[in-house]
């Protein structure tokens, strides 16, 4: 009965990830487990918690400089308007920028690498059996998303076939991604098993002219991330 | 993707390969093919198993069947057909409880094809008396491609009665085509609303012996594994 038990804790019987449902406290349950099943949480829980920022304020170095990577041309109104920053604001950080001699994509890059001050982005893992069917449950429930990672790598014309995809959504369409879950049977995994990560996009992050995937700065951090678009890149570069 | 082009078999289900070598899937194709030709004009014919399958799911999940399950609504259409078997290189084989139970072709290695052939009970029962209760199957209102519905049901169904020799294997290539029809069908039906076109009690007897195959096969535990939860969830 214990096994039972934490075999719903730690999983399905064949090795799934992720709980389905708490399980029920059993009569001839030693009083020492009871606390550790209370404290269970569902997967819906999980997905649903409410995500943090990680910022009491914007950080508007990271969020200008992210965002000049594909509108280099941007003056501090545009820049302001688009990500949701104060004019002022955006001023200050491109008179920063341009003092300081970053004026090209890898120096706007080499810069993101370096801020400590950026936004911290809720991520869940899962494991899905098809990762288009999940988009598919997502989009029959109106929760939209922007695409980034591999997926993404391959529109901007690095040659692979992706196998881990990489999304951003709204932090209100949690409830929507915990469903599309259920339908799907998307079981939360962590990073080394996930074939699909989900972030809660940050409040200033823009989408690109597609209105599909992330835009462009955001594309090239995620990308350092992924273990096969390095190595697809590396071997575009031998060849 | 041309479906015709797709290899035998892809990905991880390795341990169904030397049961489908490439060359009698193949030939397989081909007869199939044939028989589908002359099916869909004549109409009152089935197709099911690994065949129907294969049209249902993504091109580049479609896998090659090696026998042809075919359905037969009507006594005429047996007749019929009957009588189009040399043309396809078909013979009857005679089996100990009724004639009438399946065909083969074997090809140049000798190696057999099987077409098996089912009949609905109220003809069957005029054709073949006592031994009516053998390879009965319902496909009213279905045309030669079944729908998905009919499909994922009879496929479901068919995992916990497979016997004798090969059996495990055969139970195994059941799996891997539920495993396609809900999770990569071409109609982008989702698995929660698939689930609720099979019986429950299909679909535990299916999980059973699906649940037995993750021991025995435990390279193909994954997909598996999944296919138990869709075939009954985890309360």
């Amino acid at each position: 009965m214990l096994l039972a038990a934490f075999g719903n804790v730690y999983g399905n019987v064949a090795g799934g990830y992720g709980t389905v449902a708490r399980p029920p406290t059993s009569p001839g349950l030693s009083p020492t487990y009871e606390p550790l099943i209370k404290n269970v949480r569902t997967t819906k829980e999980v997905i649903c918690e409410k995500g943090d920022i990680g910022a009491v304020r914007a950080p508007a170095e990271f969020v200008v400089t992210r965002h000049l990577i594909s509108h280099p041309d941007d003056g501090p109104s545009e820049l302001a308007r688009h990500v949701g920053l104060h004019t002022a604001t955006a001023s200050r950080v491109l008179k920063r920028l341009q003092a300081a001699g970053i004026e090209t994509d890898e120096q706007r890059l080499s810069h993101l690498r370096k801020l400590s001050e950026r936004p911290h982005h809720k991520t869940i893992g899962f494991r899905v059996p098809n990762p288009e069917q999940f988009f598919a449950a997502l989009d029959t429930l109106g929760a939209g998303f922007l695409v980034s990672g591999e997926a993404a790598a391959v529109r901007d014309g690095i040659d692979l076939i992706p196998e881990r995809h990489l999304i951003y959504v709204d932090e209100g369409a949690w409830e929507a991604v915990a469903r599309a879950a259920d339908e799907t049977l998307a079981k939360i995994a962590p990073s080394s098993k996930a074939n699909l990560t989900v972030k809660q996009a940050d409040p200033w992050l823009c989408e690109d002219k597609t209105g599909a995937y992330v835009e462009r700065g955001q594309r090239l951090l995620d990308y350092e991330q992924s273990n096969h678009v390095q190595l697809a890149r590396s071997l575009e570069r031998l060849g | 993707m041309n479906r015709a082009t797709t290899s035998s078999l892809q990905g991880a289900w390795s341990a169904l390969a030397e049961f489908y070598p490439e060359a009698l899937t193949a030939r397989s194709l081909e007869l199939y093919q044939q028989v589908r030709g002359w099916a869909e004009d004549r109409g009152g014919i089935t197709l099911i198993g690994g065949w129907a399958v294969y049209e249902l799911v993504e091109p580049l999940r479609a896998q090659r069947s090696r026998d042809l399950d075919l359905v037969l609504h009507t006594a005429d259409t047996l007749h019929a057909f009957s009588a189009r078997l040399p043309e396809w290189g078909l013979t009857w084989r005679s089996s100990g409880r009724s004639r009438f139970k399946d065909c083969h072709f074997r090809d140049d290695e000798d190696r057999r094809i099987m077409v098996d052939v089912f009949t609905t009970r109220p003809f069957a029962k005029g054709l073949f008396g006592r031994q009516a209760n053998t390879n009965l199957k319902d496909a009213a209102g279905q045309g030669f491609i079944p729908g998905l519905d009919y499909l994922l049901r009879d496929k479901v169904a068919t995992v916990p009665l497979r016997q004798g020799r090969d059996a495990e294997r055969k139970q195994l290539k059941d799996c891997l085509d539920i495993y396609n029809l809900v999770f990569y069908n071409e109609e982008g039906r989702l698995p929660g609303e698939l689930r609720s076109v099979v019986p429950l009690s299909a679909r535990r007897a299916a999980k059973g012996e699906a649940d037995r195959l993750i021991e025995r096969f435990p390279d193909h535990r994954e997909p598996l594994a999944v296919l138990v939860d869709w075939l009954v969830p985890a309360e």
